[in-house]
């Protein structure tokens, strides 16, 4: 099964960089058969997303976004994982990220499409017929002349026209999107799309329902039956600062004295940081101009979102997800795209990434409608607890986060303080039998693979940290964080507590002490049994191994 | 003629344990010697396998469950404690072999029953998971 989950804008960026980072942690989205020698039954069912690939298309005019680089950042540790743990952890991502530029349309003549405004690409000489009689029924001229190449600030009725031309690109596999996208030869495989934006912001709410569609369209005309097309939106849940000065009034003109002046003013606050005087020049009239996120115009904007989804796109996806949060995070700075342009992961793009997985996950393929998650009336939404994340079921097994993560966390702390990797392989006993026979007569590979662990785990334990520590991450409680960090301590008077729990209870008795809790998911599990565990000689990798054992600990009650 | 071999290598053993061969009898005292000596290293041997096996059994995960070589080694050389106790103080509570036996035949029993012990205890640790802990 091949996924391809399409970022639009800032928002769906961010929810790519959740999701990687899920599948990084070891959420599983499949079942496959394994053989566990030491059990009885021989062969079990292993949770995992191993065996499946997964394509990140970025759609966003913004190509410098900080948004991008955290995304890309996040993708190159997720490979350095895979190559750390080898085959068996977690599903193939795709290490190039497809950037879809929507302003990158094809050109009749190199100076079409050029001019990077909504006037320059609808009254470029590439379309068939000029379009500017239309333009200024619909748009005032600031609207036209607005540069577009870091977003669409909140207006959705700029980007429409954009996305419309770019998505009619991409018929033609040799425009930049059509080559990047590669449609033709998505179309003989088993593909799952799932789009997603904010309903209230510029990009999102333009894009997702406009590429929507034209999946839809190319679906239905070509009877693509084994594509799935998703979509999850995103309701506000961060609220942007206000910028650093306000917009004009309406009895105001935008002048370039006003400008420098403005400028002058301003030049020291963080928006401004790191840009070219030009660029502070186009960021001061944008902002006079009322080009940018602005927190009062969100709701009234999801409002007319959903409305548009209601009327007219909602019926181009098979599954809609629907996602907010009651009262959104206060962001610490204001930016309007570009470098700066580097929120936190949140709690919301968490819930959002959970939802990519019940749809990837999903077998039941006549599903079909809206999924809108519910949360308990005692929800702080400003510190979640891992606890209230939503399940999703995978071959009909409710997947529940918190006990994902507690597994992840308990495979950490096992992996590197449970198993002797300072004594030879030669002296361990049948206690870690799989291990033993594995390494017994390799030293080195014993030596070898023990620092590979060390790394990988020191990879997924920062993805543990990015995405629900409350230090790195918004939204979240500080509660759970603190029961994680001692898993994920490498200090022996940290982790002292999880080793005694994990200790057998008795002379003849191999389970544990006491169980291992999260807040609410617990897992009973002694370091005895954990060595037992190992899939067989075969099999044997770094990756499958620790999939193993995640599966053994994630089905243990 | 296999016999008389045996017969003479017996009877030399038994002359080199028993300090004074003046007294009647002297062979019973210095082969009943030799027969508490193989006792109590088998019996020493089966105590240290025993506390071995709880002390194992006992450990709570697995770093304390897997034993360096040094540290089996040590173990060993630790049974070496109650078999010298052990043959001394029978050796004590016996008029026979402090008469017969002597000083001389006590040190050479302690040192035979240790040399029986470590062979048994290797033999014990030749096989099975235990094999790991010392070859």
């Amino acid at each position: 099964m091949k996924y391809v989950f399409i970022a639009v804008g800032g928002s769906g960026t961010k929810v790519a960089e959740s999701l990687v980072s899920l599948l990084a942690i070891g959420f599983p989205i499949r079942v496959s058969q394994s053989s566990a020698p030491e059990a009885r039954e021989k062969i079990t069912a292993e949770f995992t997303s191993y065996g499946d690939t997964l394509e990140i298309w970025r759609l966003d005019p913004d190509g410098s976004s900080g948004a991008a680089d955290a995304l890309q950042n996040c993708v190159d540790a997720y490979q350095k994982l895979q190559g750390h743990l080898g085959s068996g952890w977690a599903l193939e991502i795709d290490p190039v990220i497809r950037h879809l530029d929507p302003l990158h349309l094809p050109q009749a003549a190199p100076t079409d499409n050029q001019v990077k405004t909504l006037e320059g690409i609808l009254c470029s000489n590439y379309g068939k017929d000029p379009s500017d009689p239309f333009m200024r029924l619909f748009y005032e001229p600031k609207d036209l002349e607005v540069k577009i190449d870091r977003g669409f600030y909140q207006k959705p009725f700029i980007g429409a026209a954009i996305m419309a031309v770019f998505a009619e690109s991409l018929k033609d596999e040799n425009s930049d999107g059509g080559s990047k996208c590669r449609l033709n030869h998505h179309e003989s495989l088993d593909v799952r799309f799932l789009l997603c934006g904010s309903l209230h912001g510029g990009t999102g709410a333009c894009g997702v329902p406009i590429m929507g569609k034209y999946l839809k369209d190319r679906k239905k005309e070509k009877d693509l039956n084994k594509w799935r097309i998703g979509a999850c939106l995103l309701a506000p849940y961060n609220l942007p600062p206000q910028p650093p000065f306000g917009q004009l009034q309406d009895d105001e003109q935008l002048t370039n004295a006003l400008v420098m002046d403005r400028l002058r003013a301003y030049a020291n606050e963080k928006a401004f940081a790191g840009l070219a005087i030009e660029e502070q020049k186009e960021l001061t009239k944008q902002i006079l101009l009322g080009f940018y996120a602005n927190p009062e115009d969100m709701i009234a904007r999801t409002r007319q979102g959903l409305l548009y989804y209601q009327d007219h796109a909602s019926d181009c996806f098979d599954e809609l997800y629907i996602l907010g949060k009651p009262e959104p995070d206060q962001l610490p700075t204001w930016s309007n795209g570009g470098k700066s342009q580097n929120n936190p992961l949140n709690s919301a793009e968490a819930v959002a990434a959970l939802s990519a997985l019940d749809f990837f996950s999903s077998v039941d393929v006549e599903r079909k409608g809206y999924l809108i998650g519910t949360s308990t009336q005692t929800l702080d939404s400003h510190k979640m607890h891992i606890s209230d994340l939503p399940h999703y079921k995978v071959a009909g097994v409710s997947i529940d986060p918190e006990k994902a993560f507690l597994a992840t966390a308990i495979l950490y702390h096992a992996l590197l303080h449970q198993i002797p990797w300072d004594e030879k392989a030669r002296n361990w006993n049948n206690v870690i039998a799989g291990l033993k026979n594995y390494y017994h007569d390799d030293e080195d590979r014993k030596q070898a693979d023990a620092a590979h662990y060390r790394e990988a785990a020191a990879l997924i334990a920062n993805f543990i940290a990015a995405t629900v520590f409350p230090n790195r991450a918004l939204g979240w409680s500080e509660e759970d964080a603190s029961v994680l960090r001692k898993f994920l301590s490498n200090d022996e008077h940290v982790y002292r507590d999880i080793s005694h729990k994990m200790e057998k209870k008795g002379l003849f008795n191999d389970r544990a002490k006491e169980p291992l809790q999260l807040r609410v998911a617990s897992i009973e599990v002694s370091a005895m049994e954990f060595g037992k565990w190992c899939p067989a000689g075969d099999q044997f990798t770094r990756g499958t191994y620790l999939r193993h054992v995640w599966s053994r600990l994630f089905t243990k009650e | 003629m296999f016999g008389m071999y045996l017969f003479q290598g017996l009877d030399s053993i038994l002359r080199f344990v028993a300090s004074n061969r003046d007294i009647d009898n002297w062979q019973d005292a210095a082969f009943n010697w030799l027969i508490a000596a193989v006792v109590i290293s088998i019996v020493c041997v089966g105590l240290m396998v025993v506390i071995k096996f709880i002390i194992k059994q006992r450990a709570p995960n697995i770093r304390r469950r897997v034993w360096s070589r040094s540290r089996t080694i040590v173990f060993i050389l630790v049974g070496f404690f109650p078999v010298l106790l052990i043959t001394s103080l029978i050796w004590y509570f016996s008029r026979d072999f402090v008469n017969i036996v002597g000083v001389g035949g006590l040190l050479k029993g302690i040192l035979f029953s240790w040399l029986l012990y470590t062979m048994f205890m290797l033999i014990w640790h030749s096989f099975g998971e235990w094999r790991r802990d010392i070859f």
